[in-house]
């Protein structure tokens, strides 16, 4: 029975598996990010940490495993001729089916369990998220038990379950139901989750109890061989149908350009079926990502998200389409095509989505901001925003208009008639003198005089135009009897600013196109060197679970880090953001030779990569299931 | 001129173990060549290497004075390839690939096309993936030579098709081109393929060249000696003639092969070793190929 199991189909779906963990990391992580970034807007911390969040995670994240895996072959042909009786391959297959989604379950039970050692020092109530982490393990366990063995019951006679819109329908309504039943035994006691395992197991006992001696084989590809004609005339018919069809094809004339271009998109990033169902998935990811990055929903939203967090995990999405591609190679390694338009349109889709969400998210964060008055004055409960949970007037500034002092040392910001304050300043890491600091901050005791002078102030350094302290607060000023200061009109005071742009630009979508394809060739770089053709696929599978550990790894010391708050994300990004206006008014030509030197830098990692990529072996024995 | 030459080719999938140990190797234009040689032998290595799917780790290939790694396209163009487990992009239909192809070979000859499509009756709207494999071989057949390539290198062309579909392809493949001049350097396990389409043989064994010589050669220049085992070390003093190249023990005899005719060899036994009731008969290719490699272990 062991040695049945240990060659079943199912054992080949490790790449679901892969996927699935990656989806519910990248899952939890970005919802604990964006929960923590607005947490002070959506409710009392622990309210993403309910059952029902995490299950759906988890289950969803098993799909892709149940659905499109190797779960619907029951055995191998080679099975089918040996003297195996039925209903041992039939118990062998849902033994091996239930061990590894087990299995699975075990690795994101572990990893979640690990993120939450991880954030244990974090300023988190993650007691909620404890307890819903040990309540949903026995639901999904009993609904994937339950799920397979319905799922399994399908056709049970068959060596396979054939594919049909069906028992797709089938299949997805069993996923839903399998997430209503999770939801269902959350909200009961734990022991409530054997009724779904006993009815499971009796489930399996009564299809094992009705298999005959064999399976019957039906054939992988139904479609396979062609209709003969039966007689002369079909014959004819057929030919002169045929010529016809032939002449169509031949006036289409042949590929070139942009076909044969449309064609290595289609083969790299859409074939298989699989690979077409992640880049329907990740492709539009890119894309988001790439807006995210580029600052457009914080400006958007107005709140401080850590638009940068994804630098790492971006670089290796990106990567994780790379094996699937690279087994592309051998259907077009034979002809005329060169490596360097392969590798090309091996990157073009994934890049482009990217670098097109960057790209809008810069213009679009631009005109929001010549929408948007970017001086803001107000009080904040903000748990991120600087300076948190003050009543005092705050004026706020876009990050890149705050300033470093590297000894810890700040200027004096005395108003001219003597009034000062000590200036809102922020270590970047816990213990460091160097500090980033609001060299417009009013702390609470500022006068509304300092309020304007520090308005006055700010107003220069955004649009360039001085306005006197005395205009701002006779004009621009409301001071309650509290003595609480507002902005009379920002729609107004915008308004006097129409001809000015903010001064800042900081070209910070070609800066971080860069990192991220430095990250990209990095951790590629070391994977292309396990395509060779003496490398065995176990040498391969490892290098990438390498590059997958790195990165994982790195993003969540990178979160931990922020999470923990031994580096703030909004003070590390603003840190980031003054150096890059710094490098960008300090060196000649400004934006348009950063562009520049960003367009070099990625034409040499192109090249270097081009290099890796060039000397890459794949042969056609290593695509699965290949046809000749 | 030389239109393919391995030059001291060297290729290991693991470290200290190579598959190819200096294989040298040149096919003059309008050659044929059968590559013989048991599984993992290296002749599918040696192909792949010349289509510059591989790198060598020593030695040198070129395809019409040029390495195919660096000059891949220049190459690729001049060249049809069709191997057992080559494969097609399923997705496309078989007239797309046919005019992908069209587009990727300037030399396409679109009246060979319609000869050899109508002879495979090959349907457009066909997609790949339906296609049984004896059809999708027909297809990768009909691309690797519409474009008239200068070298056609043929990896187990016809493996796994039946009979009357292996004499259409190789008929289709060897023939036609031949008859144009083109250089085929092609690898199969039918013995009666080789003998029927190649001019020339080169045999493969652990990674060396065995034997590389032309068919009529083999046949007339080579004979086998049936000896009986008889007393005293036989063995080594038919090995200690320069003209013999293998020996091997069979049930009660000894076989041998000898770079000479069979008269020769006769009288080569009689007068070297005292034997006298040897049969010496001329070998036919396939005894030759279980005398030389299936014989060493």
């Amino acid at each position: 029975m062991l040695s049945l199991m240990r060659r079943d189909p199912i054992i080949g779906t490790v790449a679901f598996v892969k996927g699935g963990v990656l989806a519910f990391n990248a899952g939890v992580m970005a919802s604990l990010i964006i929960g923590l970034a607005a947490r002070s807007k959506s409710g009392p911390p622990g309210m993403m940490a309910s059952s029902l969040f995490l299950a759906g995670l988890i289950w969803f994240s098993i799909s892709p495993f149940l659905l499109f895996g190797q779960a619907r072959e029951r055995c191998t042909a080679m099975d089918l001729a040996l003297p195996i009786p039925a209903r041992r391959l039939w118990l062998a297959h849902i033994s091996a089916l239930l061990l590894m989604g087990l299995a699975f379950l075990t690795v994101i039970f572990g990893t979640l369990w690990i993120l939450l050692w991880v954030f244990s020092k974090a300023p988190l109530d993650l007691t909620l998220l404890k307890q819903s982490l040990a309540g949903v393990f026995f639901p999904v366990m009993a609904s994937l038990v339950l799920f397979g063995v319905l799922r399994q019951r399908v056709k049970a006679s068959l060596c396979q379950i054939p594919r049909s819109l069906s028992g797709t329908m089938f299949s997805m309504l069993l996923l839903c139901s399998g997430f209503a039943l999770i939801a269902i035994l959350s909200a009961l006691p734990a022991p409530a989750a054997l009724v779904p395992l006993g009815v499971g197991a009796y489930l399996g006992y009564r299809t094992y109890g009705s298999l005959s001696e064999a399976l019957t084989w039906i054939p992988a590809d139904a479609h396979a061989g062609v209709d003969l004609p039966r007689d002369d005339k079909d014959a004819a018919v057929l030919r002169s149908v045929e010529a016809e069809e032939w002449e169509k094809s031949g006036a289409r004339g042949p590929m070139r350009g942009w076909q044969v271009g449309w064609f290595l998109i289609r083969l790299l990033c859409f074939h298989p079926s699989r690979n077409l169902l992640a880049a329907l998935l990740f492709f539009p990811f890119f894309f988001l990502c790439g807006l995210f990055m580029s600052g457009f929903f914080a400006t958007w939203l107005d709140m401080e998200l850590p638009q940068l967090s994804y630098l790492i995990l971006s670089g290796y999405l990106l990567l994780s389409f790379l094996p699937a591609q690279l087994l592309q190679i051998p259907r077009v390694d034979f002809l005329p095509i060169s490596r360097r338009l392969v590798a090309g349109f091996l990157l073009i889709p994934p890049f482009l989505l990217l670098a097109v969400g960057l790209g809008a998210g810069a213009i679009g964060t631009s005109i929001l901001e010549r929408s948007q008055l970017q001086i803001q004055l107000g009080t904040s409960a903000s748990s991120l925003i600087p300076p948190y949970n003050t009543k005092a007037p705050m004026i706020r500034v876009p990050a890149e208009y705050c300033r470093i002092s590297w000894n810890g040392t700040l200027p004096d910001g005395a108003a001219p008639w003597g009034e000062s304050h000590p200036a809102w300043k922020y270590p970047l890491y816990v213990g460091s003198r160097i500090t980033v600091f609001s060299p417009f901050s009013t702390p609470e005791g500022s006068s509304p005089r300092y309020i304007a002078f520090q308005l006055g102030r700010a107003l220069e350094a955004i649009y360039g135009v001085s306005i006197p302290y005395q205009e701002i607060l006779d004009r621009h000023l409301d001071i309650s009897s509290d003595r609480t200061v507002a902005l009379k009109d920002p729609g107004q005071l915008l308004a006097d600013l129409a001809e000015r742009r903010p001064r800042a630009e900081i070209a910070l979508a070609p800066l971080l196109l860069a990192v991220i394809c430095i990250i990209y060739v990095i951790l590629s770089s070391i994977y292309l060197r396990a395509w060779r053709a003496g490398i065995s696929d176990t040498r391969r599978k490892a290098a990438f679970l390498a590059t997958a550990f790195a990165a994982t790894a790195a993003t969540v010391v990178q979160i931990a880090v922020m999470v923990a708050q031994w580096i703030r994300p909004d003070v590390g990004a603003a840190f980031i953001k003054i150096l890059v206006l710094r490098m960008v008014q300090a060196i000649p030509g400004g934006t348009l030779t950063v562009w520049v030197l960003c367009a070099l830098v990625l034409w040499g990692l192109y090249q270097f990569w081009l290099r890796q990529f060039d000397r890459v072996e794949v042969l056609p024995g290593q695509i699965a299931g290949a046809r000749p | 001129m030389k239109l393919i030459d391995f030059s001291d080719v060297h290729y290991s999938y693991k470290q200290d173990s190579d598959v190819l140990r200096g294989i040298s190797l040149s096919l003059e234009a309008g050659e044929v060549v059968g590559l013989l040689g048991k599984n993992g032998a290296g002749k599918t290595t040696l192909m792949r290497l010349a289509m510059g799917m591989m790198e060598t780790r020593q030695g040198s290939v070129r395809l019409f004075g040029l390495d195919p790694r660096r000059h891949a396209l220049e190459v690729k163009r001049r060249v049809g390839y069709v191997s057992e487990d080559q494969v097609l992009p399923e997705f496309l239909s078989v007239g797309d690939i046919l005019r992908l192809h069209r587009g990727l070979f300037p030399t396409w000859d679109e009246g060979l096309e319609r000869r050899l499509r109508e002879r495979f009756a090959l349907s457009p709207k066909a997609k790949i993936k339906t296609l049984s494999k004896g059809q999708a071989r027909q297809v990768a057949l009909l691309c690797a030579v519409a474009h008239r390539p200068e070298v056609l290198l043929l990896d187990e062309p016809a493996g796994g098709l039946d009979p009357s579909a292996r004499r259409e392809f190789l008929e289709t493949s060897i023939r036609l081109l031949n008859e144009t001049g083109t250089t085929i350097l092609f690898s199969s396990h039918y013995m009666s393929d080789v003998e029927r389409m190649a001019g020339r043989i080169a045999m493969i064994h652990e990674g060396r060249l065995l034997l590389d010589n032309s068919l009529d050669d083999l046949r007339e220049n080579y004979s086998l000696a049936l000896i009986p085992q008889g007393s005293g070390d036989r063995e080594n003093r038919l090995m200690a003639l320069k003209e013999c190249l293998s020996v091997r023990h069979q049930g009660d005899a000894i076989h041998a092969i000898f770079r000479c005719e069979p008269e020769r060899c006769r009288s080569l036994l009689e007068k070297g070793l005292d034997i006298h009731n040897a049969f010496c008969t001329p070998i036919a290719l396939e005894d030759m190929f279980i005398e030389l490699v299936g014989g060493r272990s």
